[in-house]
């Protein structure tokens, strides 16, 4: 008798969403966190004075003995000829003064919800192109999946999580209307709306997981703007607050918090047989079932997967082929913060309130740039969210000069985002760091991230696009801006573990399932072969994994009608 | 009766005792209780002397003069801050190197001490330090203790009346985040 039905690592977006649907379908789970549980209104403390000083309480970049999570390989050179690109802020100068790329970050969080937890409630659906890009355009991967399939699952999880879209948005054309209403624009949003139509570009509300109004038992939005420090309220849509209450009243959920997962053990069939994980207590453990689901993320995930070296599978589960770490892509980020001649409050409203998606029709742009992009209205998700971000970041020197101007400009500044569309290069992967050991004395993941001419390309595009923006709506002066240029600062990590139809270029079959290992399958963001043009993934992560899950359920049944169930 | 004594000593050999392990078990405790605080006082950061001391808390108050807003002062920065700048050794000797610095330019400008210094000299000498190469001491001075000084000030809510900043993001929120700002 096996311990479970399913053994899930990981639950954020893709694991609990997975788990959301093997338990309503009435099948057992066991779901491995490497994190613990967080309790809203005692651990995201936005009453506090010094709330700009409380981040998410979860340091991605340190671990509780101070050592760092990640390791990150060679560091691309930056040019002189990039200076007018380079990530500054008035108040601190040049964040990166040497010549090459600095690796800042991996923004990921371990915890049940994983890192929607601190995500800003974005919930895009890729454009159907974006699907498509090896055979539109010759560049990245095409998915084995058709959009229409995938639609069906975005109308699943959205329903699920209350989302909340423009009725008619002809940059992401939809089937199905929006669950909810979407936002009105925030004030400084809406004053910066002349600036789009400036240069040709229309500024919708965004499609985000936060609620407008009561929905699902959840409470509606309070415009705190902090989605990042944590959701006090459970407005946001965060992976624990839409699957997981669902989920354990099937009774069906056995959830271990802080139980770090350590290896894929396979049996002689070279089957996935279980999992050994650290638990809470620090005693090992070990968890079998029919099927093992990973869902840890686009780096941890390849991770384990190099971890679990056997005689059957030398080089890793799942890696006959090498793939496994490869392809690693990411969004594009480009990020201009200006001053606004007139006070706008944007401290007020929800992270990423407003987008113009007029670029991000994925595309071959006449200098033989590939791939779209969006600019969103994103105050909030900049960190401009009280008195510290002003006085540290925006006004430059210090004394009573400061002081005045800080009092002079305070609410006048507003952030814009462009996201991008960062085709994979051989450059750019997760491997096994050479030092760097965790707690358990294991490998850590190492990094290694490059841009393309492509991309930069398209940095220059995106950059150009908001300071126009900005300039087109009177911003006076641009205090900050931050590139993935001279900076690798990731949350949107993807495509390490894709999906493809050819086992040589891919790690999972067009059902999510390992190439290599039947029962092994994948519901994370390391699944998508391409990050879209500037999409956030959250949505597109929850609707591959409900669809995962799907297809595990129809293995199963198939399994238990022809006796093939171990 | 039997002699526990001469039991405890017998030909075959020391035997333990309650006595004898409660002795053994109370010296290991007082061995790595005393091993503790040797470690502790040996890699604690060193805190400042009372002369660095001064001399940060007069860079504070040239970062942040009280005068028409609320200084360094309203909101005891120096104490809140001092915490963060010798949190570890690593930091507290890049400023011990960047206080010297300052030292040495009082020196050039005719004064025994940074803290002896007028405002204009000290501004200059602070904007020559923010001007600095990255990685020097003088830079590194600047930088570390210019922003904890920020951040620490203005997360107090006695600075934020000339902002017109009203209140924490919770529990209110901002319902009223489509109008315009309130004059």
């Amino acid at each position: 008798m096996p311990d479970t039905d399913v053994v899930i690592v990981g639950a954020g977006a893709g694991g609990l969403a997975a788990a959301w649907r093997l338990t309503t379908q009435g099948l057992r789970v066991v779901l491995l966190d490497a994190g613990r549980y967080y309790t809203p209104f005692r651990d995201y403390p936005q009453t506090a004075a010094d709330f700009e000083l409380r981040p998410f309480p979860y340091d991605p970049v340190r671990d509780e003995a101070g050592r760092p999570r990640y390791g990150f390989g060679s560091a691309q050179p930056v040019g002189a000829e990039w200076d007018r690109y380079r990530s500054f802020n008035r108040g601190q100068g040049r964040f990166v003064t040497a010549g090459h790329r600095h690796y800042h970050q991996y923004a990921h969080v371990r915890g049940v919800g994983g890192s929607t937890l601190h995500f800003d409630g974005e919930a895009h659906r890729y454009h159907p192109h974006a699907l498509e890009m090896r055979t539109r355009f010759g560049v990245g991967a095409d998915w084995p999946i058709p959009f229409a399939e995938l639609e069906r699952y975005y109308d699943t999880v959205e329903e699920q999580a209350g989302v909340a879209a423009p009725a008619a948005n002809p940059w992401r054309p939809r089937s199905r209307p929006p669950v909810l209403p979407a936002h009105p624009l925030s004030y400084a949003s809406a004053r910066l709306r002349a600036g789009f139509s400036a240069i040709g570009a229309s500024l919708l509300p965004n499609a985000l997981a936060i609620l407008p109004q009561p929905y699902g038992g959840r409470p509606p939005c309070n415009y705190c703007n902090s989605c990042a420090a944590g959701c006090p309220l459970g407005d946001k849509g965060s992976a624990d607050v839409v699957f997981l209450p669902a989920a354990l009243a099937t009774g069906h959920l056995d959830l271990r918090p802080n139980a770090v997962a350590l290896q894929i053990e396979v049996d002689a069939r070279g089957r996935a047989a279980a999992v050994v994980y650290r638990d809470a207590g620090g005693t090992m453990q070990r968890v079998g079932g029919p099927y093992v689901v990973l869902a840890a993320g686009a780096v941890e995930t390849p991770r384990l997967l190099l971890l679990s070296e056997s005689t059957r599978f030398p080089h890793g589960v799942a890696n006959g082929a090498g793939q496994v770490g490869r392809h690693l892509t990411e969004t594009l980020f480009w990020w201009s913060i200006g001053l606004l001649p007139d006070r706008v409050d944007a401290h007020r409203g929800v992270p990423i309130d407003g987008t113009a998606w007029d670029f991000a029709v994925p595309q071959a742009h006449a200098d033989g740039t590939v791939g779209g992009f969006r600019v969103s209205t994103a105050h909030g998700a900049a960190g401009l969210r009280g008195p510290v971000a002003y006085a540290e970041r925006l006004v430059p020197g210090f004394g009573l000069a400061h002081q005045r101007r800080l009092a002079e400009i305070f609410g006048h500044a507003v952030a814009l985002l462009a996201l991008g569309e960062w085709f994979p290069n051989p450059q750019t992967y997760v491997d096994l760091d050479p030092r760097l050991r965790d707690g358990n004395g294991l490998p850590a993941a190492r990094i290694t991230s490059h841009l393309g001419d492509n991309e930069r390309r398209l940095l220059k595009r995106m950059a150009d696009t908001t300071r126009s923006v900005l300039a087109a709506a009177g911003a006076t002066e641009l205090v900050e801006e931050t590139s993935a240029l001279d900076l690798f600062s990731a949350s949107h990590v993807l495509g390490t573990c894709r999906l493809g139809r050819d086992p040589a270029t891919s790690v999972a079959d067009a059902d999510g399932f390992a190439h290599e290992v039947p029962n092994l399958a994948f519901a994370d963001g390391s699944l998508l072969p391409s990050s879209g043009s500037g999409d956030s993934p959250s949505l597109t992560i929850m609707a591959l994994a409900v669809r995962t899950a799907d297809r595990l359920i129809e293995r199963a049944r198939g399994s238990e009608r022809d006796g093939s169930v171990r | 009766m039997r002699n526990r004594r001469a039991e405890e000593s017998s030909p075959a050999g020391p035997r333990w005792t309650r006595r004898s392990v409660l002795r053994v078990l109370a010296g290991l405790g007082l061995l790595a209780t005393g091993l503790t605080l040797l470690k502790r006082t040996l890699l604690r950061p060193r805190l400042f002397t009372p002369s660095q001391r001064e001399t940060l808390a007069v860079v504070l108050t040239t970062l942040l003069p009280d005068g028409e807003f609320a200084g360094r002062r309203r909101t005891q920065l120096l104490e809140r801050v001092l915490p963060l700048l010798q949190a570890d050794t690593t930091t507290q000797r890049g400023l011990a190197a960047g206080l010297e610095f300052l030292e040495a330019q009082a020196g050039a400008h005719g004064a025994h001490s940074f803290a002896a210094l007028g405002p204009e000299q000290r501004t200059t000498i602070l904007t020559a330090c923010a001007d600095a190469a990255d990685g020097t001491p003088e830079h590194f001075l600047y930088r570390t203790v210019r922003d904890r000084a920020m951040r620490v000030h203005y997360a107090d809510p006695s600075t934020w009346g000339p902002l017109r900043f009203a209140h924490p993001p919770q529990p209110r929120g901002y319902p009223d985040y489509w109008t315009a700002p309130r004059a």
